[in-house]
């Protein structure tokens, strides 16, 4: 998994890249984390194939500790099979997910 | 069919273990979303077998019976352990304050496979998964 700023400015963008498992979620979670900062975010899940339960753990972490400081996060470019594991376990209720980035920047004035 | 196919149980197998299943599960399954679901649960089962059973190697069986229902066997030399019985409720209709961090992969796990059933025998933990598709969702 590679995390990567796209745009930071009054938005920042944080592109994700691979597959959120057993074997990158914790990581992935911290690198995140590390690059939450007060402004509205969107997390770019256009790349990412997979999800699995420790990458769950790491997407509320993530949520919750955006929550906590403040920072509206928003999830655009979510494939089907993720989107899946998130309506199954109420993710999709929890978590702004939208279609696209341009359906992100709209959410957020842009 | 994959029978008692051996392991080292350890974290670093998982890609393999993963293939294994995958190569024997995903020509019969039709849908990218059954593949996937699927392959959460496996990783979920073994990695807790890597992780918590106490156990060096671990045992993958699988079939496909009736030709719409795969049965899959983990098993292990551990501690018995029955990890159905731990299986915490997960509120999906949780908000992000209320959400607690774990119990999600029990809970995937129980909730895509038709039925879950563990047994201790012959000195090993068995945990035995039941997924029934309907026709046209294997092939």
């Amino acid at each position: 998994m590679t995390v990567t700023v796209e745009r930071d400015d009054n938005v920042k963008i944080i592109a994700l890249d691979g597959q959120l498992d057993v074997a990158t979620s914790d990581k992935t979670r911290e690198d995140v984390l590390a690059l939450l900062e007060s402004k509205p975010t969107v997390i770019n899940m256009s790349k990412v194939t997979y999800v699995s339960s420790s990458g769950l753990r790491s997407l509320l972490m993530i949520a919750k500790s955006a929550k906590s400081k403040g920072v509206q996060v928003i999830y655009a470019g979510t494939c089907s099979e993720v989107l899946d594991v998130f309506e199954m376990t109420g993710f999709i209720k929890m978590l702004k997910c939208v279609p696209t980035m341009a359906d992100a920047l709209k959410e957020l004035g842009e | 069919m994959l029978k008692d196919v051996a392991f080292p149980a350890v974290r670093e197998k998982l890609p393999e273990m993963l293939d294994l299943l995958s190569n024997e599960v995903d020509p019969h399954i039709l849908q990218d979303k059954w593949r996937n679901r699927l392959r959460v649960c496996f990783e979920e089962i073994l990695v807790n077998i890597c992780d918590y059973s106490g156990s060096d190697k671990l045992y993958i069986s699988c079939e496909l019976i009736n030709n719409n229902t795969f049965r899959f066997e983990f098993s292990d030399d551990g501690m018995p352990y029955n990890p159905l019985e731990e299986a915490p409720e997960v509120d999906v209709d949780a908000g992000i304050d209320e959400r607690r961090i774990g119990g999600l992969g029990i809970f995937l796990y129980t909730t895509i496979m038709t039925k879950m059933e563990y047994n201790y025998s012959n000195g090993r933990n068995h945990l035995i998964a039941l997924k029934e598709f309907s026709c046209e969702e294997v092939d």
